[in-house]
């Protein structure tokens, strides 16, 4: 079977799946929040392992295309729809809300003036509220938009082709 | 056109009022046009902004989050971000838009757009993606929050200084002679952006990044593979402005995943995934240093001592 991805995408995709991706995904906790075939590569017709009841407990491992790579608690490995699995814990959304709210504490101390935050770098709530208006960036940023030429060039040089794709309903 | 519609329909029941005369139930269906006219009238006041506003509304924003974190000075990172930016704002119907992109030196993971076509994503967020896919589908997200307007929108619900009624006025005297004054508008800029979005506008802006993506030739499932990597990241250090301003990625991979189906199965093989170039632009976002933390000095460069 010929695949349109090219042996160099896909060692490039492989490489960063063990290099990149499994440093942010690696070990994450993950439950089926439907039943889901677990495949024996990321694809539509791979063959399929197992079928795995809706609440699995998994591992991830990381992820390609619209797939995910998981490991079952019984020790089986495969692939999974990406859209199939809740990444975090089971109780998760308990567990988000109270870290929200915990950042969002955090935020208003800072913004009464107290050091709560002292040490974070970077894009933050206090960068925000420090912020001065900086026109100068503004020309800088104008300076770079991109010509027609340009955005051809991007284009062709990766072979992008359009797509007629209808606006998806909620 | 909402309101005249709406106002003819008034006038109609207003004239039929007459002629029936006193009836109670009536009555109160007349109340309740008189209510909605009212109501389209406020709502078409929030949404409205003159193609000038916005165009204030916009580079206020920017110049503010500009100010919280300054551009790389890099070439090549800017160059890259606005190609790959313009492409994808062209499969978008709004080509008219005056779309510029921006790579903040922030070792924060997030992204933003303000209205008239500002977008920027920060070098934090560069650094943890995979591939191309993925900073496409960010990217488009970014485009649906500008074509839908939800930060007009946004900032309209929480203008209570009414700064955006002192756009109009704002004068050279006002703004500063070089933009460097702190306006009402400003304010209300830092206010929004510290708060963020509805999570309705944050799961339609991800509907649209998917379709975007998509439609500009790259692999549907770049944007879910972002989210995919929030999700294991919650609560992580660099993820806080984020978490504290988006829904949880939890439930916007669960909105897209109703929406998505499978309609996007046969895209997945054909769209692209990577480039070269975007690997030569993590390992650049890798080595670039953070800006020094010098409070409301904006974008200075270090001195050698």
């Amino acid at each position: 079977m010929s695949h349109p991805i090219s042996p160099f995408r896909a060692t490039l995709g492989l490489l960063c799946a063990l290099l990149v991706s499994a440093s942010c995904l690696a070990d994450s906790p993950g439950t089926l929040i439907r039943s889901s075939e677990l495949k024996s590569q990321p694809f539509i017709d791979a063959d399929a392992l197992a079928s795995l009841p809706e609440s699995t407990s998994l591992t991830v491992l990381g992820t390609q295309g619209g797939w995910i790579q998981v490991k079952t608690v019984d020790g089986k490995a495969g692939w999974v729809r990406l859209l199939n699995v809740r990444i975090g814990k089971p109780e998760e959304p308990a567990t988000i809300k109270k870290t929200i709210s915990q950042i969002g504490g955090v935020v208003r101390t800072g913004t009464t003036k107290s050091a709560a935050t002292t040490g974070v770098k970077g894009l933050s709530k206090e960068d925000i509220r420090d912020s001065k208006p900086n026109p100068m960036e503004i020309r800088r940023l104008e300076a770079f938009k991109a010509k027609p030429a340009d955005v051809e060039k991007f284009a062709t040089s990766r072979k992008l082709t359009v797509q007629e794709v209808q606006e998806l309903k909620p | 056109m909402q309101i005249e519609s709406a106002m003819k329909q008034l006038i109609l029941y207003l004239s039929l009022a007459l002629l029936l005369g006193g009836c109670a139930s009536f009555q109160a269906k007349l109340d309740e046009r008189t209510a909605k006219v009212a109501d389209a009238q406020a709502n078409l006041k929030k949404e409205e902004a003159t193609p000038e506003q916005e165009v204030q509304i916009g580079r206020e924003s920017a110049s503010m989050l500009l100010g919280a974190a300054p551009l790389v000075q890099n070439k090549e990172m800017m160059q890259y971000i606005n190609a790959l930016g313009t492409w994808i704002a062209q499969q978008t119907g709004r080509p008219d838009i005056n779309w510029r992109f921006g790579i903040l030196n922030s070792p924060n993971v997030n992204a933003f757009a303000a209205p008239d076509g500002y977008i920027f994503v920060t070098k934090g967020l560069i650094r943890r993606l995979n591939n191309e896919a993925e900073l496409a589908g960010v990217i488009a997200h970014e485009i649906g929050h500008v074509i839908k307007r939800h930060y007009i929108v946004a900032l309209r619900k929480k203008d209570e200084a009414g700064a955006l009624g002192k756009l109009a006025s704002a004068t050279v005297e006002v703004v500063g002679i070089k933009g460097t004054a702190v306006t009402p508008m400003f304010n209300l800029a830092q206010n929004m952006y510290s708060s963020g979005l509805d999570k309705t506008d944050e799961y339609e802006a991800d509907r649209l990044g998917v379709v975007y993506a998509t439609r500009a030739g790259y692999d549907p499932y770049g944007l879910p593979r972002v989210l995919s990597v929030y999700a294991a990241n919650s609560g992580g250090e660099g993820f806080e402005l984020l978490f504290s301003t988006h829904p949880s990625p939890q439930d916007r991979l669960a909105e897209l995943g109703k929406a998505m189906g499978n309609k996007f199965v046969a895209y997945e093989s054909t769209g692209l995934n990577d480039s070269t170039a975007f690997k030569t632009i993590v390992t650049l976002a890798m080595a670039y240093p953070d800006p020094p933390k010098a409070k409301s000095a904006p974008a200075e460069k270090p001195r050698k001592k």
